[in-house]
């Protein structure tokens, strides 16, 4: 019987070796005491826990901290550091700041990819959730789509053990009523199961609600509107559909705040089995699709097993639907929805593109690498009055090694500093502003702790090494008998520093360049002609039946409207993609169903051919006018009189339009064709009206819908404003990309200053030789300003290709249409450029200029 | 009187290291206190003692030979410095007098 070895060995180990002896014959000879007296149970027991009592400090080896002078050379750092910190206010201060900023900036950055990259993880099932996607092949391009037929989901649940559950979402609309309060509403038809697949707490009611045909769930902000204060459960609400049927409904749910990070979310959710029947669908019909459909698994690993079964609803569904044949079924995690949403078309997620990710992280990194830069310029020469401290803690036995870790610590110090202040910095500066031209608000928030962790830690130890690596080892290579000779007199040329100096302006002359001509590309698009009159247009969106015949009599009386027309779909605001058939080939065109007179009302251009005519009864039925766009695709020399098919029916062209933008320049113009609708699906109302009456109109307008459809909406435009959010972003980006560029001038100004600062210091004999001489402030002005005006200018020389070609290919990715880049951006880019640091470096010289040269000349 | 302060707890021990005499070692030092006084102590609380009263000068301490027990590992024996011993005396000197101080009332109320 022997004490446990596992203990004996901690004890060994950490036991000091004078002490050890002694310790160990008394533990030992207790344990045997024990043995005899108590047995080996207690004895081991207490035997571990005497070996756990004796480890306290004064029982410890020391030899881990090698001796104690190293305590007082560590204290010597820390003092020297904090005061060379204090002498050199204006470095340190540059230091500092320029390291916060770029931090804090990295600090928001982090959280929007956080943001991002965890949409959706709060769904306690996420990783046993999928969304079903299916796959189309149009013109030989597979698109990706993200609903799915309704029959599906059902299908699923029946055939696969694998699965849990099924909910299918169904986006509709609207028009919400509670006593006299009246609202569009985006309503949603839901599987009850939905609510008990997904973690949307309820503030009230509970996860079945929903299986009651007659109940709503809607949000909290949904119930703050209607119900303020009150308690919304059981209060009777109805809600109007499409074709003015009125349902009523008792609230039996309400959510609480959605998580800001949730990609989808709802504000009316009603039973699905209400939606084929209000909308009358066949309820057995596989060409119908729901717009989502949702399974959750037993476990997520499943997927695979049940994705290669799907050939059996592939065929039922192929069978059903001829023109709109799926090539295959996908299935999107929970996880994944919001990041694949850009290239998932009608997916209910929202997400991000990935090209902003990657833009937003390339400026953070930009940033963090300028004020890294920035940190070894003006450490580099901010060290050269320290040769003679490094010089002396060599000759007194300081290490090279030792020097390195003494700038690496302070340097450490410095960051942590920086840390902090940018963390205060993101919170309080940085995030509200980027919230403030984003659609969305981000919290300050980290979706884990580890993570964020790895995160902090490894921000200051890469700004902290790469900052400081340079500068501590290349310190540390002097050797301390030419430093006291005087022979080492580093920095005088310092060609590194001015290779960082330049590499910054570079930066900031790129972000400069995509400051201007995002900006001119959002004036362009203002200016630009849009393809038809947008100007003088006022348009109603109609909600219901009779409501344009009732407008139309209104309309047709005010001498103030030009000309007027219905339509079921309204240029840049709703438009159906349509699948049509030309000699047995297939292509998906945009289809708008018109009044006449729209195309007249809407200004568009006729190329060939004729407008629609009323009293022409053909036009109705079998003509459609087409765009340019359409006619070129087609490879049409002659369109006029040509045929195409379309829900099985003949269409004869009559008419080509100039094209025009239907949707936003992001977008390329697209085939499309008008074809004549009947008034009964009309949605909208369309005016021009006189120049100088709109206002006056759309007063008019908004009157007369009081007394006509008192309890639907209102909620007519100007045709020139429908592109307002879409402005309102670019506009956001323009503001970002502005701060962008401020930040990246600002910070490599500072770091000229520093630059010019030292370097002046260093030749301040002899300028003041040269001053005593008879140079002027021209002369001495001149004398440093050559030497940095050259940097600016190779700054531009390279900045220049650089900008265009990022800026050429970035805007080709995000726009159809733009303009060509012009000169402009670089002249301004330049000039601001130049401009600045003249200014910098000139503040500078400046002071010099006004020096005695008898102060600086006297010692010597 | 600063240097001379000890502690309860190392006033007992010091009486240990008087009463053991030239057998007062760390194991030894806890066996008596638990069987003199029916406390029980850790040998780690007694080892820092020991080391407190040994810097401030109350006790000497010595290696012993080596033996056959505890695999061969040595004793620090302890002994009473003269200081010790004065101070142990001071303080029992002390404590009579106090003792005697009280007046024979507090016997009677406290009854």
């Amino acid at each position: 019987m022997n004490p446990p070895k596992w203990a004996d060995r901690f004890l060994n180990w950490y036991c000091r070796k004078d002490l050890l002896e002694e310790i160990q014959g008394d533990v030992h000879e207790l344990f045997f005491y024990r043995l005899e007296h108590n047995g080996y149970r207690v004895a081991k027991t207490r035997f571990v826990w005497d070996v756990i009592r004796f480890f306290r400090l004064s029982n410890m080896r020391k030899s881990n901290i090698q001796n104690i002078n190293n305590m007082d050379m560590i204290r010597s750092y820390f003092k020297v550091g904090f005061r060379n910190i204090l002498k050199n206010r204006l470095p340190s201060f540059i230091n500092i700041f320029g390291l916060s900023t770029a931090v804090g900036c990295a600090i928001v950055i982090f959280i929007f990819l956080d943001y991002q990259l965890h949409m959706d993880d709060f769904h306690e099932h996420a990783d046993d959730i999928y969304m079903i996607t299916n796959n189309i092949n149009r013109d030989g391009q597979i698109q990706t789509w993200g609903d799915s037929p309704k029959l599906l989901g059902p299908a699923l649940k029946e055939d696969f053990d694998q699965i849990q559950n099924i909910a299918r979402i169904r986006n509709s609309g609207g028009i919400f009523r509670y006593d006299d309060k009246v609202f569009n509403e985006f309503v949603q038809f839901a599987d009850p199961q939905f609510l008990e697949m997904f973690t949307f707490e309820l503030k009230f009611g509970n996860e079945q609600a929903l299986y009651d045909k007659n109940a709503v769930v809607i949000s909290n902000e949904l119930a703050a509107k209607y119900f303020g204060d009150e308690n919304p459960i059981d209060k009777q609400i109805t809600i109007t559909f499409r074709d003015n049927q009125k349902e009523s409904f008792l609230v039996k749910g309400v959510a609480g705040d959605f998580p800001k990070n949730a990609s989808f979310v709802f504000s009316v959710l009603a039973n699905y089995s209400l939606y084929d029947k209000i909308f009358d669908r066949d309820s057995d019909d596989w060409k119908d699709f729901t717009s989502a459909t949702f399974i959750h698994l037993n476990n997520g690993e499943y997927i695979d097993g049940i994705t290669s079964q799907m050939d059996k609803y592939l065929a039922l569904q192929n069978e059903a639907a001829e023109d709109w044949k799926i090539q295959s079924f996908g299935f999107q995690s929970l996880r994944k929805i919001s990041l694949l949403d850009f290239e998932t078309r009608g997916s209910i997620a929202d997400g991000g593109h990935p090209a902003s990710r990657l833009t937003m992280s390339i400026i953070g990194i930009f940033l963090l690498a300028m004020a890294c830069l920035n940190y070894i310029n003006v450490a580099i020469v901010s060290a050269s009055t320290r040769l003679k401290e490094i010089g002396l803690r060599k000759a007194i036995g300081g290490s090279r090694a030792s020097v390195i870790r003494q700038f690496l610590t302070e340097n450490l110090i410095l960051c942590f500093i920086a840390l902090i202040l940018g963390l205060l910095l993101a919170y309080f500066l940085f995030l509200p502003g980027l919230n403030s031209v984003i659609p969305i608000e981000m919290p300050f928030h980290f979706s884990s702790i580890p993570l964020t962790i790895v995160f902090f830690v490894g921000l200051l130890m890469l700004t902290g090494f790469l900052s400081g690596a340079y500068p501590a080892f290349y310190i540390s290579s002097f050797k301390s008998v030419n430093i006291f000779r005087g022979k080492e007199r580093f920095g005088r040329r310092n060609i590194f520093a001015r290779i960082f100096i330049t590499f910054q302006f570079v930066l900031a002359f790129t972000t400069i360049i995509g400051c201007v001509v995002f900006t001119e590309n959002s004036i362009y698009f203002k200016n630009k002609d849009w393809g038809y009159d947008q100007e003088q247009v006022y348009v109603v969106p109609l909600e219901g039946e009779k409501q344009y015949t009732a407008l139309r009599d209104v309309v047709e009386k005010n001498p103030n409207v030009v000309n007027f027309a219905g339509s079921s779909q309204h240029i840049a605001r709703a438009n159906s993609l349509t699948v049509i058939e030309l000699v047995n080939e297939k292509y998906e065109v945009i289809r708008y169903d018109v009044g006449f007179n729209y195309l007249e009302t809407m200004g568009l251009t006729l190329k060939e051919g004729r407008f629609f005519e009323e009293d022409r009864g053909t036009d109705m039925k079998e003509s459609i006018i087409i765009n340019q766009k359409f006619a070129t695709k087609m490879g049409w020399l002659e369109p006029l009189g040509k045929y195409l098919e379309y829900d099985s029916a003949e269409y004869r062209v009559i008419g080509v339009v100039e094209d025009f933008h239907h949707d936003f320049f992001y977008s390329n113009i697209e085939p499309l064709f008008f074809r004549v609708a009947e008034e009964n699906d009309y949605n909208f109302l369309s005016m021009r009206v006189m120049a100088g009456t709109s206002n006056e109109t759309a007063d008019f307008m908004k009157n007369s819908w009081k007394q006509i459809a008192p309890d639907f909406p209102y909620k007519g435009f100007f045709q020139d404003e429908v592109f307002e959010r879409q402005f309102q972003q670019e506009e956001g980006s323009i503001k970002i990309l502005a701060f962008v560029a401020t930040l990246a001038l600002i910070l490599s100004c500072i770091g000229l200053f520093g630059l010019v600062s030292f370097n002046i210091t260093k030749r301040m004999k002899e300028i003041s030789i040269r001053k005593v001489l008879g140079a002027n402030m021209m002369v001495i002005t001149k004398l440093i300003n050559n030497n940095f005006i050259w940097l600016m200018l190779i700054a531009v020389l390279i900045g220049g290709p650089l900008g265009y070609f990022m800026m050429d290919a970035l805007l080709d990715v995000i726009f159809k249409f733009r303009k060509p880049i012009t000169g402009l951006p670089f002249i301004i880019g330049g000039g601001s450029l130049l401009l600045t640091a003249i200014l910098t470096v000139s503040s500078q010289v400046y002071k010099v200029a006004k020096s005695n040269p008898a102060e600086t000349l006297r010692d010597e | 009187m600063k240097g001379t302060y000890i502690g309860e707890f190392e006033e007992l021990i010091l009486l240990m290291v008087g009463v053991l005499y030239d057998e007062a070692y760390g194991v030894a030092i806890m066996h008596e206190i638990e069987s003199q006084t029916d406390r029980r102590v850790n040998i780690s609380a007694v080892h820092s003692a020991l080391k407190r009263l040994e810097e401030k000068g109350f006790l000497n301490s010595r290696m012993g030979g080596a033996t056959s027990e505890r695999g061969g590992r040595r004793k620090r024996y302890f002994t009473l410095t003269s200081y010790g011993k004065k101070a142990l005396d001071e303080a029992n000197a002390l404590r009579n007098q106090l003792y005697h101080k009280i007046p024979k009332m507090a016997w009677m109320s406290g009854s």
